[in-house]
């Protein structure tokens, strides 16, 4: 009688401490996930960040704060509208940037005069993620487009400018 | 001041009719992306051009982007001096595309008739 009573109570508590490492493992792997989802997701919404960035290299420099904080407010709605997927935001913005980035240089050749650029403190009108991104030195040599995104800390991190828009930045 | 005058496409003619839809309506980029389907690369240069022409007066929201948790907007309106010439460019084109009437503006016989 109380060997069986014994096998019941070690059959239950196994049975408990299995339903309690089950739980755990499943709010472990939940948080995990998420975790790892939004450092994914971050990491490809920086990519349109730095497309806008490389476009703004490619502008006169009296024109690129300016410019530049206009395409990060659009961008901006751009990312996070709210009756579209996050995916479809996410290609939009890099279509938006990549648009941007293709006809930079026929931007500055608009004409725009100095009177109809807005005039502010060094980097305020920008977000700080992107205040003087042009200045940033390139540390990672290779021209693959890879390099386009910012890498993260640990790769060293820099935005990194293809040859040819290298070759076409203005002073 | 008048604006200057810039070559008007078809493409441009689009923009500046989106602005005259309402002329005191501040327009912002993206909106007009969305509203003529034009992609940033196509329409950006155009609003470039209009503003250096005079065309259009663009501007910086007012607002405290560490309150509303966003970077601020520009938008673009027609300036005073453009809302006449914008409307008359319009116009001109309206004529050049529409087909002609009567028998001056065929381009082949009518069938049947030979």
């Amino acid at each position: 009688m109380n060997s069986s009573r014994l096998m019941i109570i070690a059959l239950g508590s196994a049975a408990l401490v299995n339903i309690l490492n089950v739980t755990l493992i499943g709010i472990l792997n939940a948080t995990v996930a998420k975790l790892t989802a939004t450092e994914v997701r971050r990491g490809w919404e920086r990519l349109p960040h730095a497309l806008l960035c490389l476009a703004a290299r490619r502008l006169r420099a009296d024109l690129r704060e300016d410019r530049l904080a206009e395409w990060a407010g659009e961008l901006h709605e751009l990312l996070s509208h709210p009756h579209t997927r996050p995916v479809t935001r996410l290609v939009h913005s890099i279509h938006y940037a990549l648009g941007l980035l293709r006809v930079a240089p026929s931007i500055a050749r608009a004409g725009t005069r100095p009177d109809q650029v807005t005039r502010s403190p060094e980097g305020s009108l920008l977000p700080a993620s992107l205040r003087g991104c042009w200045h940033r030195e390139e540390r990672v040599p290779d021209r693959f487009m890879f390099n386009l995104v910012q890498l993260p800390p640990w790769f060293g991190g820099a935005y990194a400018l293809p040859s040819p828009c290298r070759a076409r930045r203005h002073p | 001041m008048q604006p200057h005058p810039i070559r008007i496409t078809v493409a441009v003619a689009t923009v500046l009719r989106m602005f005259l839809d309402d002329v005191a309506q501040p327009r912002y980029g993206y909106e007009l992306m969305q509203v003529t389907g034009f992609p940033s690369g196509k329409l950006y240069p155009i609003l470039a051009r209009l503003e250096a022409a005079g065309w259009l007066h663009r501007e910086r929201e007012i607002i405290d982007a560490s309150l509303v948790g966003r970077p601020p907007r520009y938008w673009y309106k027609l300036t005073e001096h453009s809302i006449a010439p914008a409307r008359h460019e319009l116009a001109a084109l309206r004529q050049q595309m529409t087909p002609a009437t009567g028998t001056a503006g065929r381009t082949h016989p009518e069938v049947g008739l030979a």
